[in-house]
This record gives structure tokens, C-alpha cells and sequence, in this order.
């Protein structure tokens, strides 16, 4: 156990400490912050430092056994439409349960207009992973090429934007980009390698990987077509 | 954002927002293994209860950290970058906070890990790393030339994932699937909550709209590294290549 909580804090440290570190020479050396700022900002690092901590202490011990549990063992078990429908469900409730994504829902909002609040912005983005990850599954399924998803997926986003709000362009793209996470990537990873093991015989190194790709892909696309209606 | 609201009431707000956040992930869970797996013990059921009120806990304190401190202060310095300083001085910054955010995140030394398994050394885990940091430092560094000079989020993301595509039309699927794996992993924490504060802070120093202008560093972080991976590939022929064959 004492080996696992060294690794996670390492983990959380990792990234945080050596920015921290480039901060503080910046803030000597190049643009002097007011001194209440930069001090806000060393309490800053404290707090998200053991907050990160203890949340992937805390998901890794209850919450990712038990996703990797249903990852692996429900596709044995349901028939494929069902496992669709429970991808589907999880993708969402695990988007809305992400660190990256309440953030990035509440810079948004801080600084957009209009009716797109938080919390409306992070059921969307929930939305359009869950989908994501079942349109993922069903391709495994059905074995449709990993470049063809791409390449159509992408391929819509770029032809609808002209047509919509900048501002939605950037928002669609961003959070596209922040949904996978410390929780999201475990539990999209845990399933893809079980319907991998089970439900196709090919390759399934291969399969496992292009699922976070995939899952990226769906917010992007259903804030897209939303921003053509905003 | 929450400067004016004291330190009491952000704290309740945050930790009734970390409620709704976990609440409905345990309760799909909890569903999911009441019907599907009841031959599974309580135990497993019991330590996940446990585990989620040591997450609310912890994700409560990392937003308030985010909050309070990452925030005000990446704004802050971002607006006091871009207006006091030259190009050349922004662009640097911009390269040096990308680079050292990427280096050091565990995703994606975990995938270029794998990537080093899976093509049995072929690919180094060190040449996977630096390929995505230097896609995740050059974009966080035109960001900045972007916000800058106000060019519009499309001219860039447009062309770049034209040619992206364009890329993995020459490229093994593995590859391919690889590359925008390595997109996904780039944003990590540092990058949502530090960079971009700092790219809204920056569109807001130069007297620009932050929603069109300050939003999209995020989107140029997950982009760059799958062009510079499909680029990796390109150079790099993976022995699979000849073994494996398409299904």
C-alpha cells in the first residue's frame, strides 16, 4: 500500500512541481506578479497537490478496481447491445466525475456568455464522451478501420466549421482535449481491453489502443453540432 | 472568477459540487454490479463507498487550490507577459511551460512506455516523450503568437489537422491510433488549468475578447503531439509494419 500512495503522490508531483519550479524563476527573472498573488499561488500548489492526491488515492482504491472489474467481465456476460447501452452510461457519469473537465467548465464559463453554464457545458461534454465510447465499442464490434473513424470524424468537424460561432470552435476543440483525464483514461482503457479480449479475436494490443483518440473525438463533435444552433 | 466570495462559502460550494460530481459515477457502479455481478463480495462494494469520500475530499481541495491560487495568478501573469514584454521573451516562456509540463506528465510516460513494450525497444520510451513535449511546447508557443497577433483559432487548427489527416493517410494504423492516443494524454491537470489561464490572462492583457481569443490553447496542445507522432512515424518505419496485415 505504502508503495502504491508514493507512486500517486509522485504522480501528482510530477507535473506540478516542475512548473511551480519554472514559476517562481519567471516571476524573479522576468514579470513581477503583485507578491498577495504569487503567494495565493504557492497555497495553490499546496492544495492541488494533496487534493489531486487524495482523489487518486481515493478513486484508485474504490472506484477504478470496480470499473476495471465491469471492463473486463461485463462483455462476457451481456449481449453487445446491452454493453453498448452500460458503455454508454459510464462514459457519461465518469466525464462528469473528471478533475480536467470541471475546470475547464468553470474557465468557460467565467468567460463566455450566453446560456452555456458549467454545469450545462460538463453534461455535454458527458454526453458526447458517452456516445463516443459506445460508437467506440461498436466498432470493435463490427470491426470498422480506426483510421475511417478518424477520418469521418474529423472530417465532419472541420466541414461544420465555418458555420459555427468561433467561440464555440474553441470551446468544442478545448474540451474535446480535457476529457480524458486521470479517471476517464483508466476506466476507457479497462473496457476497451476487455471487448478486445472478448468480443473480437483480432489483435488486441492493437484495439486497445485509438480509444482515448476515439473518446476525445465526441466531444468535440456533438459541441460542434450544438454551436450550429447556439 | 470566485475572488469576492469568501473562503467559507467557496469551500461548501465546492465540496456539494464534488458531490454531484462522484454521486452519479458510484451510483452507475453500484447499479451495474447489483444487477450484473452479485456473486462479487459486499467487501469490493464497501471499499468503493470508502474510496469515494477520500476522492470528493480530494477533489475538493484540488479545485479550491485551483481556484484560490492557479487561477488568479496565471491570468495575472499571462495579461503582465504579453503587454510588457517583447515576442520573442512570450514566445520563449510559452516553449519552456510547455515542455516542462509534458516531461513530466505520468500519462504520457505511461503510453510511451507501452509504445516502448509494444515495438519491443524499437521505440524508445525517451524519443516517444520528447516527440510529444516538443508538439506540446511549440503549440502552447504559438498559442502565444496567436493571441498575441489575434489570429483566429481556425487558421491554425484547420490547416493542422488537414494535415494531420493528410498524414495518416501515410501511415500504419497502429501508428495512427498511437498518435491520437498521444493527443489525449498531453492535457493533463497543469495544462487545462495553468496554460490556459495564462492564454486567457494573455487575450485579455492585449484587450481581446478571452472567449474567442483566450479559449483553444488546450485544443492546440492535444493537436500537436499527433502531428508530431504521425511525423515520428513517418521517420521511424515500426518492423509491425511488415508482420502485421490490415483486417
Amino acid at each position: 500500500m505504502s508503495k502504491r500512495l508514493r507512486e500517486a503522490f509522485f504522480e501528482v508531483a510530477g507535473p506540478v512541481l516542475p512548473v511551480a519550479l519554472v514559476v517562481v524563476i519567471l516571476q524573479l527573472l522576468v514579470v513581477r506578479v503583485p507578491t498577495h498573488l504569487f503567494m495565493r499561488f504557492g497555497i495553490g500548489v499546496v492544495l492541488v497537490i494533496v487534493g489531486l492526491f487524495l482523489f487518486l488515492v481515493g478513486v484508485r482504491m474504490g472506484l477504478i478496481p470496480v470499473g476495471e472489474y465491469v471492463g473486463s467481465h461485463l462483455p462476457e456476460r451481456v449481449p453487445a447491445w446491452m454493453l453498448v447501452v452500460v458503455v454508454l452510461i459510464l462514459g457519461f457519469v465518469a466525464t462528469v466525475a473528471e478533475p480536467d473537465v470541471r475546470v475547464l467548465s468553470d474557465v468557460i464559463d467565467s468567460v463566455s456568455s450566453g446560456w452555456l453554464t458549467s454545469s450545462v457545458l460538463v453534461l455535454v461534454i458527458g454526453a458526447g464522451l458517452g456516445l463516443a465510447l459506445a460508437g467506440a465499442v461498436l466498432r470493435q464490434i463490427l470491426g470498422t478501420r480506426m483510421a475511417l473513424i478518424f477520418g469521418v470524424g474529423y472530417a465532419i468537424v472541420l466541414a461544420l466549421f465555418p458555420f459555427v460561432d468561433p467561440e464555440f470552435i474553441a470551446i468544442a476543440l478545448d474540451s474535446g482535449a480535457t476529457t480524458t483525464g486521470p479517471l476517464t483514461v483508466p476506466l476507457i482503457m479497462a473496457i476497451g481491453l476487455g471487448v478486445a479480449r472478448t468480443v473480437t479475436r483480432g489483435s488486441s494490443l492493437q484495439d486497445g489502443f485509438g480509444l482515448v483518440g476515439i473518446a476525445s473525438l465526441g466531444p468535440v463533435l456533438v459541441l460542434t453540432i450544438v454551436g450550429l444552433f447556439a | 472568477m470566485m475572488n469576492g466570495e469568501p473562503i467559507g462559502t467557496l469551500l461548501a460550494h465546492t465540496l456539494s459540487e464534488s458531490g454531484q460530481a462522484l454521486g452519479p459515477l458510484v451510483a452507475v457502479l453500484a447499479i451495474v454490479f447489483v444487477i450484473f455481478f452479485r456473486d462479487v463480495p459486499r467487501e469490493s462494494l464497501w471499499n468503493m463507498i470508502k474510496g469515494m469520500i477520500v476522492a470528493a475530499l480530494g477533489l475538493t481541495i484540488f479545485l479550491m487550490g485551483v481556484r484560490i491560487g492557479f487561477i488568479p495568478y496565471a491570468e495575472e501573469m499571462g495579461s503582465r507577459l504579453i503587454t510588457e514584454r517583447s515576442a520573442p521573451v512570450v514566445i520563449v516562456v510559452g516553449f519552456v511551460i510547455g515542455l516542462t509540463a509534458t516531461l513530466a506528465e505520468p500519462a504520457v510516460r505511461i503510453l510511451a512506455r507501452q509504445v516502448d513494450r509494444f515495438s519491443s525497444g524499437y521505440l524508445r520510451e525517451r524519443t516517444i516523450v520528447l516527440t510529444i513535449a516538443l508538439g506540446v511546447a511549440v503549440s502552447v508557443a504559438l498559442n502565444m503568437v496567436r493571441v498575441r497577433y489575434g489570429i483566429p483559432l481556425f487558421y491554425i487548427v484547420g490547416p493542422g489537422y488537414l494535415f494531420a489527416l493528410f498524414l495518416v493517410a501515410f501511415s500504419h494504423s497502429s501508428f495512427t491510433a498511437l498518435a491520437f492516443d498521444a493527443g489525449g494524454v498531453a492535457t493533463g491537470p497543469m495544462a487545462v488549468t495553468f496554460v490556459m489561464s495564462l492564454a486567457i490572462g494573455a487575450a485579455s492583457g492585449m484587450g481581446r475578447d478571452p472567449a474567442t481569443e483566450g479559449l483553444g490553447v488546450v485544443a492546440l496542445v492535444a493537436m500537436a503531439p499527433i502531428i508530431s507522432m504521425l511525423l515520428l512515424g513517418l521517420v521511424y518505419k515500426p518492423p509491425w509494419r511488415r508482420e502485421e496485415h490490415e483486417d
